[in-house]
């Protein structure tokens, strides 16, 4: 196996990972769901703050400075 | 011969529509009481309602609009920065608009579910941690080629002008959940 196949399977864990907490989260509501985390990170200002600077950078990231 | 045509008669005058204003007023105006006032505060809140769902639906078709034009500008180039970074901007202050307008007229905690206790994270913050930490082993490791990060795997995808709007739209989304 390549290693760039190793990548690809990486990311698909991964990817796995963020799916599973997501549906697991909404069947059995013993953890927070991707949209009480959101809520979370937003309550402090502080936090709030620092995730909308991230999500510009990721703007500018992706939108930007992605090569086309 | 007349086929098609249609005969008006001058004792049949097309119904008439009330505006939800007019309704308002006659309930308000109507001396039977209670029940009267309460279907006038229902129709003020379906106007009121029904406003703020227009003003949203212009905002996203403007926001949608302008993704559009942003997304086609020439990636590196100054103009391109300047308008993704004025967009955002102007959506965080548009939230802030709307969130201290908002602020006095919602209780504490209302319509919100109680806060979870800092366990209840810990799987967010696993499976983010885990996706750093990919990224940098992928990121760190040579030879580049052989070794994707989020950024190749999307690249040839936000290649294609209505993949990268959708993903500008995404991204436009996710600020204003972080922002109101």
């Amino acid at each position: 196996m390549t290693s760039r196949a190793w990548g690809y399977l990486g990311w698909a864990v991964v990817a796995a990972c963020f799916a599973v907490v997501e549906l697991g989260a909404v069947a059995t509501r013993r953890w927070a769901t991707v949209a009480d985390a959101l809520r979370a990170l937003t309550r402090r200002r502080t936090l709030q703050l620092a995730c909308l600077a991230g999500w510009l950078w990721l703007g500018w990231h992706f939108f930007v400075r992605s090569s086309r | 011969m007349h086929r098609g045509r249609r005969r008006l008669s001058p004792a049949a005058p097309p119904p008439v529509r009330p505006s939800p204003q007019s309704i308002v007023t006659a309930a308000v105006e109507s001396p039977s009481g209670e029940e009267h006032r309460c279907r006038a505060e229902e129709v003020a809140i379906a106007v009121e309602v029904s406003g703020r769902t227009r003003r949203t639906a212009l905002a996203v078709a403007a926001g949608l609009l302008c993704g559009w034009w942003v997304t086609a500008l020439t990636p590196f180039s100054a103009g391109a920065t300047v308008a993704v970074l004025a967009f955002g901007a102007a959506e965080v202050a548009g939230a802030e608009v709307l969130r201290r307008r908002r602020r006095p007229h919602r209780p504490s905690g209302a319509g919100r579910r109680p806060a979870l206790r800092g366990v209840a994270y810990l799987p967010w913050v696993l499976a983010v941690a885990g996706l750093a930490a990919w990224e940098l082993f992928e990121l760190f490791s040579l030879p580049r080629s052989a070794h994707p990060t989020i950024s190749s795997l999307v690249d040839p995808l936000l290649a294609h002008h209505v993949l990268r709007w959708l993903a500008f739209a995404g991204w436009a989304w996710l600020g204003w959940e972080l922002a109101r």
